[in-house]
């Protein structure tokens, strides 16, 4: 019995694993506790594996598992330190290429930056391009409530630095869809 | 946000995370985990057998237990393993907003909807567990409220190791019934709270320290939705802040102000309150700007003090160092505070007010602690004064 559920469930998780570690990813912004949160999600779905199995859309049971892997993670980060030193900043603003990465890092950060169901509406919606009535079946919340949160959400993030070119042409790297040209 | 805005939010994230490059999945590891899962809780459902069943509804209305105040015992086993969990009767006439109290393992609890923004105008709804550790109520969570916005509670001083939960549940839930992990089932009666012009529905109670499994919420007789609270809010081991609530799903920041800036050993510093999911957080950034280090620390919210509350935060800088703030809320009768360093002098610093709550900021030079605050008010009279201030571990 074990053993079958063991084939089923590593079935499963080989097909899943890139892209809970993605949506980690873009919860966290680390890749490394992306990866470790990711691992967590799936043995606590391999716990409960009769369950998941049976549930109408075992996906999104995985993702609520992970999502609330997440935020007890941020909850625990009660007290904080960032030690950046100062010599290890730039001291004006950078050319291209190097701009957009500093504009995604700036998104994964301002991103983190919001409330932990707001975040995980986010990435649900722009990362996985989930609609919203999945959303709120991954949140157990009305698809209203997903709305709501994340037209705050995309507030928040407009007033950050992080969408605060979207007007200006890109000068380097893929844009996805569009065959990697500028 | 307009569909360009969008399609650069999406287009970003794709990006950023496209190239994370994941290698296989750590099969072996992840099975291991849950089998060592399965194995924890197969454990733990045999300890049950062992712990007597406590089970006893305070839905059925008031005359169940007798009068509010009287405590209601809904686990009256003399066997010396379990479990003992009391309801009081909810009284929505209760003074001072209690809205749930009872006694669990023989320590008293009580969860009250208090103000604790300071004087009008402000006001910042919260529960407060025995008078003490507040959590924001939400107030924009009401309307699509299912199972409700549940916040635990963990003991780590105490000995035996209790909780206590609320939820703010939706205006058509009557009662919630709860399964503890020890298997014990109890109901809850929802009590109706005014507090800030707006109308809450709150649930209370107390739990052992082996936490809660399920919590339904009723309408009628009719189960409306279950909640399973993260197993890791329960866990003996998790690296949860103990003491401070954790919120299923945390309120948004309710309110935010800058407390004190300034410039310490050449570097110019920000630091700034946030109220919310979190608690109470206090966050330094070096720099206006914020770009070149950062620093924060978070507490459960309390009740504006009479005299002082104050914490410490210590910030490591690359060079070995260590930055040194002192923080926290004054009484409201506070027009200016002065602090005696160790090194003899004094500063006067004057308390800035976020969300009617009295805030102040100090930063210290190396080397240099706060030794005393006297707190004076706007006729010039010092009328609180402490030496207790907390000293980091590697001062």
């Amino acid at each position: 019995m074990e053993a079958r559920d063991a084939d089923d469930f590593g079935q499963f998780m080989a097909s899943r694993w890139p892209g809970l570690v993605r949506l980690a990813y873009g919860l966290t912004g680390d890749r490394w506790v992306a990866e470790d949160i990711a691992q967590a999600a799936l043995a606590s779905a391999y716990a409960v594996w009769w369950r998941v199995r049976r549930a109408d859309d075992p996906d999104a049971y995985v993702r609520r598992i992970l999502i609330n892997a997440c935020n007890s993670r941020f909850r625990r980060r009660r007290v904080t330190e960032d030690p950046r030193a100062m010599a290890e900043l730039p001291d004006s603003r950078l050319a291209d290429p190097s701009d957009i990465v500093g504009e995604r890092a700036a998104l994964i950060a301002a991103v983190r930056q919001l409330p932990p169901r707001q975040r995980a509406i986010v990435v649900l919606r722009y990362l996985e391009d989930l609609s919203d009535a999945q959303v709120a079946a991954v949140l157990g919340c009305s698809a209203g409530t997903v709305r709501s949160q994340a037209s705050r959400a995309l507030a928040k993030l407009r007033g950050s630095t992080a969408l605060a070119d979207t007007g200006a042409p890109r000068q380097a790297g893929p844009v996805p869809g569009q065959g990697g040209k500028p | 946000m307009n569909s360009t805005e969008e399609r650069v939010l999406r287009q970003r994230l794709h990006e950023e995370t496209d190239q994370l490059g994941t290698g296989p999945a750590p099969v072996d590891a992840i099975l291991r985990r849950g089998r060592a899962i399965r194995a924890r809780r197969r454990g733990a459902a045999a300890s049950c057998v062992a712990v007597l069943a406590v089970t006893v509804a305070v839905t059925t209305g008031m005359q169940a237990f007798g009068p509010p105040g009287n405590p209601a015992p809904v686990a009256g086993q003399d066997h010396p393993s379990a479990h003992r969990v009391i309801l009081n009767v909810p009284d929505p006439r209760a003074p001072g907003g209690v809205f749930a109290s009872g006694v669990t393992d023989g320590r008293p609890w009580r969860l009250a909807a208090r103000n604790v923004a300071g004087p009008a105008p402000g006001c910042l709804p919260a529960v407060m567990l025995n008078s003490r550790d507040g959590d924001l109520l939400d107030i924009r969570a009401g309307a699509d409220l299912i199972v409700g916005n549940w916040a635990f509670w963990n003991d780590a001083g105490g000995q035996p190791r209790t909780g206590a939960a609320f939820g703010e549940l939706g205006s058509h839930v009557t009662s919630v019934a709860v399964t503890l992990r020890d298997g014990t089932r109890f109901a809850v009666q929802p009590v109706s709270v005014s507090l800030c012009g707006q109308r809450f529905r709150l649930a209370g109670f107390g739990y052992p320290a082996s936490g809660v499994r399920t919590i339904a919420a009723y309408q009628g007789d009719r189960a409306t939705v279950l909640y399973s609270p993260p197993r890791g809010t329960f866990s003996p081991d998790s690296a949860l802040p103990a003491d401070t609530w954790d919120n299923t799903a945390a309120a948004s920041n309710a309110a935010s102000g800058l407390i004190g800036a300034g410039t310490v050993r050449g570097t110019p510093w920000r630091l700034r309150v946030t109220l919310g999911g979190d608690g109470e957080c206090f966050e330094v950034a070096l720099r206006p700007d914020g770009t070149s280090g950062s620093a924060s620390i978070c507490r459960p919210i309390g009740m504006p003090p009479a005299g002082v509350s104050v914490i410490t935060l210590p910030y490591g800088t690359p060079g070995g160092g260590v930055l040194l703030w002192y923080m926290g809320t004054v009484s409201a009768r506070t027009a200016y505070l002065r602090a005696g360093l160790s090194d003899g002098t004094t500063t006067r610093l004057v308390p800035v007010v976020v969300a009617g709550r009295k805030y102040f900021a100090l930063a210290t030079a190396k080397g240099v602690i706060a030794r005393r605050l006297t707190l004076y008010d706007a006729a010039g009279h010092a009328f609180a004064s402490t030496t207790e201030i907390p000293v980091p571990p590697h001062r």
